[in-house]
């Protein structure tokens, strides 16, 4: 019986067997190898030549050439994938590979063609079967992996890499091109472009090397453009809080809310009066322990926040700030974001500081993303790899509806209201910086002042109970009213 | 390490076909190429013939090649009168001791193991058929009895290419019952020198047989086992199917058309121009056979390709029927069959 288990026999044919295994694989993984970098350097030259065409040719033209290109290219990639499955072999072939390779005469795929035809466990095929088992054992050295097998690598990956290079510059000339560029091939914009790679390289190289996730979009741009918003910390946020109110997780459609109150809100939408904190009510604000969130405010206006309650729809890690945020206004470091970078993260939500920040201040953060705090704002930046600690009117951390998490409306027991008497006020222009927090553009709700004519007409929606998340969107309506 | 049976039966043909090989070339100088061919055949199982001019030895190597072996030898000169009866044997009528006539089959030249059929193609097609038969059928039928002819049988058959007039050359039908076909060249000057030197003294040349008279026959048997033996591997078996149909031109008669095979070689432009039959599936056993014993030789218990290709050309040559343009241009079948092994290596890889 061939190859009866525990044998010599059955040892020597499984190390034939696991050898050739061995060879086949590789041989199989070369030829995968070599059809598909042949396969990626044809389609990377069309895919250069589609782009030169695109801002070459005319429309015209460039429809009637690319047709024909893409056809080709579809052939391509079916031809050389058709020939990679050719191309895969099995045992057998494979030892007539190393047969014809090694010179053995067909020594090797005789015997492999026998186990192939299961003999194993079978009467010997012929008197003669030791015999060729014997040959084989001693023509064992002479096909080891080194000597019979192909490079792990085959050079077709050098033509394959030279013509992605090729085509990756060439699609990134229209982009390094100014934008005014109409022809980015021309002999002399690609002669700029090229005159700026290795400028824009090293930049990139260095921006990759420092640790910051993501280039900007264009070159030369300020190094804080491409800081890291988590580093950035609440100055970052401050901006981009109202660019996403319209994420469906933190409001309600205007369309749900009664009619009176969307009437007043869009009456109110086209402007209030303009009125500044006064002084005294910005250093309560300042001064108050207490979460000046209206609607985080029970029926008992003595009775303090629960930051606990409030936390239950937000993310672990908004909870965590939620509930700091009863520790202290003015610790911004503590109540940083999750990141914990030191930074205050603070959102409109803390109503703390975003009012004491210019209007086009804000815009050329929400067009950059990045914000360069003033010297009196709630966020100081900080030095070195140390994150900035938090201004006198920081906030007391992400507000957690930035997150988005939060998404079932409350059932008016986190409502707010907004009295006839109150309003905004903000801090007077040159009044003391040292002991006013300039930040501090909230809702003073005992202050009467300024109270506009237009104002008065918003009774409706000053009585009216607003859900927590519309807080934010009417403060920011009535106070961009009152700055008008 | 101990050598295997199985390499020791390997080593044993080929000292035994050393052997031979060296004892023919003590009588026969040069055509080592041809005794080879010879050898393959006999141990193969198959018979020869041999196609050369008057005078060259190949009646010395029939009979040389009886006397090696130790076997019996008869030889038979083939004429136009010459009758089945003649080769096969015929009843007569005897007496017996108790007075009595009766009809005793006495036997013909035929049963011997070696018979050398001299210029076969000097007899009438009813003779060469009778001959043929036997070789096929290793039997003879005499008055409705079949008797068998002695094993191993060997047949050697010669034809005088020259005084063509008043022959009867043999139909392919009977060529291809002949494993090789050979052609018995003209000896070499230095062979031609040796040849008269050597023979024409009282000094003959002994002969000694390779086996022993008694198991002469068991043991060539034996070997002939062995080379039935020999392994052969399917892609091996595909190289020859695929030399086999590469003769046969593309608008032959009788052509399968569902043929799907995927390793048939495309048709030499030779072989459409100059083929009218191409070989026979008898020429493929022929290959297989003939490079077993090759395979052999070389001490493997495989085929090779090239055992096959070395084959190649006395085993074909003389299946391919060409046609009249061939004949006009004096085209050789064993070049048409050397273009078909060229044009097959690509099969190979």
């Amino acid at each position: 019986m061939v190859g009866f288990p525990g044998t010599d026999e059955r040892l020597l044919l499984a190390g034939i067997e696991d050898r050739l295994r061995w060879v086949r694989s590789r041989i199989n993984w070369y030829g995968l190898q070599r059809n598909l970098y042949t396969l990626g350097t044809v389609l990377a030259i069309g895919v250069a030549l589609l782009i030169v065409g695109a801002f070459t040719f005319s429309p015209l033209w460039f429809t009637v050439l690319s047709w024909p290109l893409l056809l080709a290219l579809a052939f391509v990639l079916l031809f050389f994938l058709r020939r990679a499955v050719i191309e895969w072999i099995d045992l057998t072939v494979a030892a007539r590979r190393i047969d014809a390779k090694v010179g053995m005469k067909e020594r090797l795929s005789t015997l492999v063609a026998q186990l192939a035809g299961g003999v194993i466990g079978k009467p010997q095929p012929s008197q003669l079967w030791p015999h060729l088992l014997q040959e084989n054992a001693a023509l064992l050295p002479e096909w080891t992996v080194k000597q019979v097998a192909p490079r792990r690598v085959p050079w077709h990956i050098l033509p394959f890499l030279l013509t992605a290079l090729l085509a990756l510059f060439i699609l990134a000339v229209p982009l390094m091109s100014a934008r005014s560029e109409s022809s980015p091939f021309s002999v002399d914009n690609l002669r700029q472009v090229l005159e700026e790679l290795p400028e824009r390289a090293s930049q990139a190289f260095e921006k990759q090397m420092s640790l910051l996730p993501e280039p900007s979009e264009q070159w030369g741009k300020s190094s804080l453009y491409n800081q890291d918003p988590q580093q950035a910390g609440g100055p970052m946020r401050l901006e981009e809080a109202p660019q996403d109110e319209d994420r469906p997780q933190e409001a309600t459609p205007l369309a749900a809310l009664p009619e009176a109150l969307q009437r007043k809100i869009r009456q109110a939408l086209q402007g209030l009066p303009d009125k500044e904190p006064k002084p005294q009510e910005q250093q309560d604000i300042a001064k108050g322990k207490e979460d000046r969130r209206l609607a985080l405010r029970s029926a008992d206006k003595t009775k303090a926040p629960d930051a606990a309650a409030e936390g239950k729809n937000l993310r672990p890690d908004a909870t965590q700030q939620t509930q700091s945020s009863g520790r202290g206004r003015g610790d911004g470091k503590n109540n940083g974001g999750p990141s914990a970078s030191g930074s205050a993260s603070q959102s409109p939500a803390q109503g703390s500081g975003i009012q004491q920040l210019e209007r086009a201040q804000l815009d050329r953060k929400n067009a950059r993303g990045s914000f360069q705090p003033s010297p009196d704002s709630p966020q100081l930046p900080g030095s070195g790899g140390e994150a900035g600690e938090g201004g006198p009117g920081a906030g007391s951390g992400t507000d957690p509806r930035i997150y988005g998490e939060q998404s079932v409306l409350n059932d008016g027991s986190k409502s707010f209201q907004l009295s006839l008497e109150t309003t905004h006020e903000r801090a007077r222009q040159g009044e003391d910086s040292d002991t006013d927090d300039k930040d501090a553009g909230g809702i003073t709700e005992k202050s009467t002042r300024g109270l506009s004519q237009q104002q008065s007409l918003d009774d409706t929606i000053r009585k009216s109970r607003v859900p927590a998340e519309y807080e934010e969107i009417v403060k920011r309506v009535f106070a961009r009213g009152e700055s008008r | 390490m101990s050598e295997s049976p199985a390499t020791q039966l390997i080593t044993e043909f080929q000292q035994t076909f050393r052997r031979i090989e060296a004892e023919l070339a003590k009588v026969i100088v040069g055509h080592n190429e041809l005794i080879r061919h010879i050898l393959t055949a006999f141990f193969a199982g198959g018979h020869v013939l041999i196609e050369g001019v008057p005078g060259t030895g190949k009646t010395l190597i029939v009979r040389s090649l009886a006397e090696v072996l130790n076997l019996s030898f008869n030889r038979i000169q083939f004429t136009v009168d010459l009758m089945p009866a003649d080769i096969t044997g015929t009843r007569m009528v005897m007496d017996r001791d108790d007075g009595r006539r009766d009809f005793v089959f006495v036997e013909g030249p035929i049963f011997a193991h070696v018979l050398l059929a001299d210029e076969i193609n000097r007899s009438t097609p009813k003779t060469q058929a009778a001959l043929l038969e036997a070789m096929a059928e290793q039997q003879v039928t005499v008055a409705g009895t079949t008797y068998r002819l002695q094993s191993p049988f060997f047949v050697l058959a010669t034809l005088n290419p020259i005084e063509m007039e008043g022959t009867y050359p043999l139909p392919e039908a009977q060529l291809d019952r002949f494993f090789f076909k050979v052609r018995l060249t003209y000896p070499t000057h230095q062979e031609i020198q040796r040849i008269i030197g050597s023979t024409t003294t009282n000094v003959t040349a002994d002969l000694r047989p390779v086996f022993d008279h008694a198991e002469a026959a068991q043991k060539i048997l034996m070997l002939r086992q062995l080379v039935r033996d020999v392994l052969v591997a399917p892609h091996i078996e595909e190289y020859i199917a695929a030399l086999i149909h590469a003769t046969i031109p593309a608008k032959a008669k009788y052509l399968s058309t569902g043929d799907t095979a995927k390793t048939t070689l495309a048709k030499d432009d030779f072989v459409n121009r100059y083929v009218g039959f191409g070989s026979s599936p008898r020429g493929g056993q022929t290959l297989i056979l003939g490079a077993k014993v090759l395979a052999l030789l070389d001490g493997r218990a495989n085929i090779s390709y090239d055992d096959v290709d070395r084959i190649a050309v006395p085993a074909l040559n003389h299946r391919l029927v060409l046609n009249f343009a061939a004949e006009a241009e004096n085209i050789d079948p064993s070049d048409i069959v050397e273009r078909i092994i060229q044009s097959a290596r690509k099969l190979r890889r």
